[in-house]
């Protein structure tokens, strides 16, 4: 049906429940009137105080009071989430004064599991949980950079260091091979179809992410990549707090390469040479600025970010809301990132039987990113020549003086003017005007709209009615200026003309969800009991818009109606997604804990045959330290043991896949476009899920009274029927057919280790380290037992898939010796393409037949080490990360080396014939490979809150200063030649082609000055 | 009570409509079984076919003009080396590139003859029964030329009818191509109106199907069907040749007189240009490519396709200029078969057929070279049957230039032959080490594709 319809049905359903009466508990024995407060004595509404065994029960009101009529030597319990409960014997009518203490312990603390909370001594999956107690200290433009390092098999990868760009997130390695390998990330309940650029670190209470199968089944079919549950913060009742954060600093370039210099290089040939330098090399001499083009391209960058923040309520009304401004300048040129963002978090619980939560996130983004990679911006400056002309570059090209110089200024075939020796080395313009002369920004603009409804028909049932809408428009423009790519001597001219474009794309996502989940939460006697079950729907309707313009009249107009129309078109796809859920929570004095959960999804992305998929699963803990033979006071004082087994899907592949396409095509016949329908595609009416079915077992210790608390988790995971577009062979006029098909497993081991090494009033100090190592193996990949895939047919290299081994691996030749440049060494810094090769299996040739697998992009093992330190006012945090084991193929030497000029392509020709037949281009053998394990000093924060008395002057009830350094000290592997081992920034929506990287932008190393207060 | 009903009314209410809710359709798209129930819809996937043209002969040059010995280029790069220095190995890029387009745009035209029933106009499915054989046999004369024996496909198949991917001998495709194109002679109207035009005509045909003959040294036939084109006196009638040879390349004057068939493209049309144009100039990835020294050499000073064939300052392509087009959006055609074609085959169908060079060779010879300002020959120039065929392939070489035919113009003659030219361009062009062994005169077989196909593909001799 239609999604109005449906929701209006949902609305009138609602209101039915409006109608229905209250019910009253009533009886007199002896009255007790309590109070509950925290420890810094502010009341504590909606607390529960129950009478043991009893139905009886009541929640405290706006000023933390309640009033119960009991039995005398009954017993009230008095709860509330994140607090140790508190018992009390009623023994006559009185006023009881009651103090909840925050729970401080790990293993007490609540987590949210989707769809509900649990306490984490309950959790019998594979949950991480990350608090935000300093994660806003970490000053970041985006939420996900944050969780470097936090949790244990969580990897974030910047694979685009620039700024505004999201890194990679992969859970537990990457499960699918065409379906897509990102998390679920949802927010505060709502599965946003977007990155966690939508929220504001500042914004955020906790992080938790479900790891295993049997935690992520509630999200059923898009739960196979793992799921991240971000919480927002929420207004508490007493007196407003205004807050207010501000973090200002510098970015700069970690590690800076080496460019030799004219000089440097002159005296190389002199060495290999026999003293003597070419006639390119002597006339360059003549010109020579030493430049580096570091020095052009890079710059300081900049952040800055300010959130203030509102926060208070009535026993009735809690908010929170907050606003943001954000500016982060990269340290590249043209590229920055300003975020414009709010949250307004609003709880209106009118009587004990109505809550109703209403929350708004709006974002406005504008990204600048550079239009070309790094690699592209530095090959084409020289080291000899400045950027702007020099009288003597002047005299001699004809270019005025201060002008910018290209190297094509040194062609006599492009530049009539000069008439010395060619020393033009490239066909590009420099890389500074590819930067200044082109615009590139994408503003967007998000809202994710959330409001529900909660009736609770009793104590232990309610059913919460949640409707909710995110909506995202994109819009990139792109203006490129005739002197962006074309020699400054075209200026003028139809060609340069011709090389100005402009491009608009369009993008609107309007993404409605309603979830009605009714939970049942119970406990009588040893027994503990919560149910949950509801239905959802969710719809996403996709717009795009592209339209371009080329042969602009002017530099002057970036704007489409300045140039000639060139493309338009535009698109729209629609999917839509019902589900079915259930989970089942028990446990038995507190010792045996199980959890059974089900989900049925059903999804229009798939075939007509195989829409619904089931999704069930089913785990187990045994708190051992519960037990009555289990030692209290033990070394080990908390001790439980889980398992848990469970199936998950993944839907990531793309609207109406399961049909044979018939697409737009063109053709000119007369002298006008005509269009023309093709069906190059086959239909598959059984497409259906893509199911991982994981074993997750685990061990929650607490040792030494919880000063130390250990997870360790050990998991394997089997991915079936991957959605995988088959290769097929393209005889049939198609190259792929999306099938289910194929199998790939992963498996691991990870630990999380917390410890309270100090734990004195004075000075404290807190220790957690987490640890992941993940184990990919291919079981099956369709019709052969190994895809071979190229990268860049310049530059070919290759990746293998094949089965029994990781999903990805480097494929090419072993590398034997160089092959020495001869004739007239130029350009500078000139190597050959080429390597000799090494003829593995001796047949005397050097070809496909001796390629062998040269390493894996996945790290094998990664793990993160936080220090949380604090004497006295002072606090110290900082966090280590690292990963190791992880190969990428760098394409960069083979850039900086100016591989591509003649010399360099044609050194091998020097060699003897049976020699040339044994060289391979160095991309294509291990030369490229390079390690790219890294440590790296994440983040270090130092900080100083004032003390009570200065407060209290400024009025202020928390104000802290800090500074803080991100990337402060990092430790590249061995043989790493570039600027980022994390930069894998190629081939990145392809899996098979993992681990590629090309002009990947730099690792910063940021200095930031910040300040938190609250008043 | 409340609660149970007023969950039973939710429901009721959602999964009663859940089915509806999940049909989703594609928008922007049509699904095959839901398209091409009628003569228009079929037609448009005939439009496709000539889509697909436009995707195949954007890289032919590629495969053919980067190898020949038109051009050379020391420092190409990658894939573009390993073609043009006869080390090409069975993961080229641009060898599967080719292969997987030429492909696509056979099972275009077989998707059509799948449904050429549908078509109830009688006219129109005569004629685009003629353009779609048409337009597959011009892939497989291609692939069988480059591959050698290939999987011959003539309707649609499924993705796992392993069988269907084994290599069929090059004779029986020639053969399935010349039982094609005779069709198409048959069904292809003379022209097309003036908005139609770029789609196969019956000259067209003729002018294909009399190559066809003359690559397989069928000579007789192939000047039964070169006849009714050259017209009186090598003139033409439909087709002639451009006074201005400049002309025929230029966009501001496509599809004149003398272009039989052309693959056409248009620049800054919402991507109808092409991309060999940019590629070949001085910032494309084939700027290295340029007219060998030698070639250069070949031309008398004033004939006029020597600057419409390159600049003979740095030896860059200057047949495809578009220099107001976008990058790798250029408007220029590609002439496929043009009038000086049918000339210049006629003329060597002629001396084959008879013992001595008679005015019929060197006829249609000179009415080339003379349009082109080069000195005309005399029957005593053209002299014995052998220096007449060599000149008549010298005429080729420099009449087509950048058009793709000198690969394959060099693949027809005697092998021996093919071999000695070709190792003699590589020493006068400074690579005297490459070794041209015979079996490398075609290419491998995509790796890629011998490994999908269950065994049924193999390897060319001679590539591992």
């Amino acid at each position: 049906m239609n999604a109005k319809v449906y929701f209006k049905s949902i609305l009138l359903a609602v209101l039915c429940c409006f109608l229905s009466k209250q019910q009253v508990y009533a009886q007199t024995k002896v009255t007790v009137q309590g109070i509950v407060k925290t420890s810094d004595g502010a009341a504590l509404p909606g607390a529960s105080a129950k009478v043991k065994n009893s139905k009886q029960g009541t929640v405290t009101d706006p000023s933390g009071g309640f009033t119960l009529s009991v039995e005398p030597g009954q017993v009230l319990e008095i709860n509330y989430l994140g607090y140790q409960p508190q018992s009390y014997t009623a023994a006559k009518s009185e006023t009881i004064h009651i103090t909840l203490l925050e729970i401080q312990n790990t293993m007490e603390t609540v987590v949210v599991i989707g769809y509900g909370t649990q306490k984490k001594s309950s959790v019998t999956g594979s949950v991480a949980k990350l608090n935000n107690d300093n994660l806003n200290q970490i000053p970041v433009a985006r939420a996900d950079q944050a969780l470097a390092g936090k949790l244990a098999g969580v990897q974030i990868q910047t694979t685009d260091a620039t700024v505004g760009a999201a890194p990679v997130i992969k859970i537990r390695g990457a499960a699918s091979i065409t379906a897509g390998t990102n998390p679920l990330i949802v927010i505060d309940g709502y599965p946003v179809p977007t990155d966690l650029s939508a929220v504001d670190m500042n914004n955020v209470q906790s992080i938790e992410v479900l790891k295993d199968a049997a935690s992520a089944a509630i999200y059923g079919s898009r739960g196979a990549n793992g799921v991240i549950l971000i919480t927002t913060k929420s207004g508490k009742d007493g007196k407003t707090v205004f807050g207010f954060n501000n973090a200002t600093g510098f970015k700069s370039v970690y590690r800076r390469l080496d460019f030799p210099s004219l000089s440097q290089w002159a005296d190389h040939v002199k060495s290999v040479n026999n003293g003597k330098l070419s006639p390119e090399i002597l006339a360059a001499q003549k010109f020579d600025v030493p430049t580096d083009p570091q020095d052009i391209v890079f710059q300081t960058g900049l952040f800055q970010n300010t959130q203030v923040n509102l926060s208070g309520g009535s026993p009735t009304v809690k908010y929170y809301v907050s606003g943001e401004a954000l500016y982060d300048k990269g340290v590249i040129l043209k590229n920055d990132y300003k975020r414009y963002g709010g949250q307004a978090n609003i709880d209106i619980t009118p009587n004990k039987k109505w809550k109703i939560g209403i929350s708004l996130t709006p974002s406005y983004t504008a990204q600048n990113t550079p239009a070309y990679k790094l690699h592209d911006l530095l090959r084409s400056f020289a080291t000899w020549l400045p950027l702007y002309a020099t009288d003597t570059i002047a005299k001699y090209t004809g270019l005025p003086v201060g002008a910018i110089v290209n190297q094509r200024a040194f062609d006599p075939s492009t530049n009539p003017k000069y008439k010395g020796i060619n020393l033009s080395a490239t066909a590009n313009n420099n890389g500074y005007t590819n930067l200044a002369g082109i615009e590139n920004t994408t503003y967007t603009y998000k809202t994710l709209a959330n409001a529900n409804v909660q009736y609770n028909f009793s104590d232990a049932l309610s059913l919460k009615v949640s409707g909710g809408a995110f909506i995202s428009n994109s819009r990139t423009e792109f203006f490129q200026k005739s002197w962006a790519t074309r020699d400054p001597n075209l200026q003028g001219s139809a060609v340069a003309q011709a090389s100005t474009k402009g491009t608009l794309a369009n993008t609107q996502t309007v993404d409605l969800l309603n979830e009605n989940i009714l939970n049942y939460t119970k406990s009588f006697g040893k027994h503990d009991l919560n149910v949950i079950a509801g239905f959802t729907v969710q719809s996403t309707k996709i717009s795009n818009s592209n339209s371009a313009a080329t042969n602009f009249a002017t530099d002057d107009i970036p704007t489409l109606n300045a140039g000639t129309l060139s493309a338009l078109s535009s698109t729209e796809e629609h999917n839509a997604l019902a589900s079915a859920l259930f989970r089942a929570n028990y446990a038995y004095d507190n010792k045996y804990l199980i959890s059974i959960g089900s989900r049925w999804d059903g999804s229009s992305r798939f075939g007509a045959n195989n829409k619904w998929g089931y999704f069930p699963s089913a785990s187990l803990g045994w708190r051992i330290s519960n037990e009555d033979f289990y030692t209290k006071g033990a070394f080990v004082n908390d001790l439980k043991i889980r398992a848990s087994y469970g199936a998950t899907g993944n839907n990531n592949i793309g609207n109406y896949k399961a049909y044979a396409n018939v697409n737009t095509v063109g053709a000119i016949l007369g002298d006008a476009t005509t269009l023309g329908f093709n069906s190059s595609f086959y239909d598959n009416p059984n497409l259906g899920w893509e199911r991982s079915f994981s074993f997750n077992g685990g061990v929650d210790m607490a040792f030494l009274k919880n000063r130390f608390t250990l997870t360790v988790d050990a998991y394997k995971s089997t991915t079936k029927d991957l959605l995988f577009i088959l290769p097929i062979n393209t005889i049939t006029g198609s190259s792929g057919v999306w099938v289910n098909s194929g199998e790939v497993q992963n498996q691991g081991l990870e630990f999380e280790l917390n410890a309270k090494i100090i734990d004195h009033s004075n000075l404290k100090w807190n220790v957690s380290a987490n640890g992941a190592t993940n184990k990919n193996k291919v079981n099956n990949i369709g019709n052969s037992n190994t895809i071979i895939s190229v990268g860049d047919p310049k530059r070919p290299n290759y990746f293998i898939a094949k089965v029994g081994s990781p999903l990805v691996q480097f494929y090419g030749y072993e590398y034997d010796s160089d092959i020495q440049v001869g004739g007239n060494y130029w350009p500078t810094n000139v190597h050959s393409d080429r390597i000799i090769a090494r003829d593995i299996n001796g047949d005397g040739v050097v070809n496909d037949q001796d390629r062998v697998v040269l390493g894996q992009p996945s790290p094998k093992f990664t793990w993160g080490l936080t220090n949380n330190l604090k004497y006295k006012n002072i606090d110290l945090s900082f966090v280590l990360q690292g990963s190791h084991g992880a190969s990428v193929f760098n394409a960069d030497p083979n850039y900086y080396e100016t591989q591509f000029s003649a010399t360099g392509t044609s050194a091998y020709l020097s060699l003897p014939t049976a020699l040339q037949a044994k060289t391979k281009y160095k991309t294509e053998s291990r030369y490229a490979i390079e390690d790219a394990s890294f440590i790296v000093l994440r983040n270090v924060n130092i900080g100083y809150t004032f003390s009570d008395r200065v407060m209290k002057t400024i009025k202020a009830s928390n104000l802290r200063i800090y500074v803080s350094a991100a990337n402060l000290w990092y430790k590249f592997a061995k043989g790493y030649s570039s600027y980022n081992p994390e930069g894998v920034n190629e081939y990145t929506d392809d899996p098979l082609k993992n681990g590629y990287q090309r002009g990947a932008a730099p690792v910063t190393r940021n200095i930031t000055f910040g300040v938190n207060a609250n008043f | 009570m409340k609660t149970k009903i007023f969950i039973a009314l939710i429901l009721t209410v959602s999964l009663g409509s859940c089915k509806k809710f999940l049909d989703e359709k594609p928008v922007s798209n049509l699904i095959e079984q839901n398209y091409y129930r009628n003569t228009d819809e079929v037609e448009t996937g005939v439009i496709a076919c000539y889509d697909g043209l436009q995707k195949v002969y954007d890289i032919e040059f590629k495969l053919t003009e980067i190898k020949a010995d038109n051009t050379s280029g020391i420092s190409l790069e990658g894939d573009w080396g390993a073609i043009k220095f006869f080390r090409d190995g069975s993961s080229n890029f641009f060898l599967l590139d080719f292969w997987q387009r030429s492909f696509n745009t056979i099972a275009r035209c077989n998707l059509v003859l799948k449904y050429l029933d549908k078509v109830t106009d009688p006219v129109k499915k005569k004629y685009f029964e003629g353009e779609v054989k048409f337009i597959r046999s011009l892939m497989y004369l291609n692939l069988v030329r480059l591959y050698g024996d290939v999987p011959l496909l003539t309707a649609s198949i499924n993705f796992d009818d392993f069988e269907k991917f084994k290599r069929i001998s090059k004779t029986e495709v020639y053969n399935q191509i010349k039982t094609d194109l005779r069709t198409s002679v048959d069904n292809c109207p003379a022209s097309w109106p003036t908005a139609q035009v770029a789609r196969v005509t019956k000259g067209a045909s003729q002018a294909l199907l009399a190559k066809v003959y003359l690559t397989l040294k069928e000579y007789d036939l192939a000047k039964a069907q070169l006849e009714p084109l050259i017209g009186a006196s090598y003139k033409g009638n439909t087709y002639q040749l451009n006074p201005n040879y400049a002309a025929i390349f230029s966009t501001a004057s496509e599809m004149s007189k003398e272009i039989v068939f052309a693959v056409r493209y248009k620049a800054s049309a919402n991507g109808e240009g092409n991309s060999f144009s940019y590629e070949y100039s001085n910032n494309g990835d084939a700027r290295n490519v340029k007219a060998s020294i030698p070639y250069q050499a070949l031309f008398e000073p004033a004939d006029v396709r020597k600057a419409s064939t390159f600049n003979s300052a740095n030896g860059l392509c200057t047949k495809f200029l578009d220099p107001t087009a976008p990058q790798r959006d250029a408007g220029n055609d590609f002439p496929l078969l043009r009038f000086a074609d049918v000339l210049l085959m006629y003329a060597e169908v002629s001396n084959e057929i008879q013992a001595t060079p008679d005015n019929t060779v060197l006829q249609p010879l000179n009415e080339v070279r003379i349009r082109a300002n080069a000195s005309p020959y005399n029957l005593n120039s053209l002299g014995s049957k052998e220096n007449a065929r060599a000149l008549i392939f010298k005429e080729r070489k420099l009449e087509f230039g950048f058009e793709n035919q000198r690969w394959y113009d060099l693949v027809r003659m005697d092998q021996a032959a093919t071999i000695s030219i070709l190792k003699a361009y590589l020493t006068e062009t400074g690579n005297p080490g490459i070794d041209v062994p015979a079996y490398r005169l075609i290419f491998p077989i995509p790796q890629t594709e011998i490994d999908l196909s269950k065994g049924n593909l193999t390897q060319n001799p001679g590539f591992n």
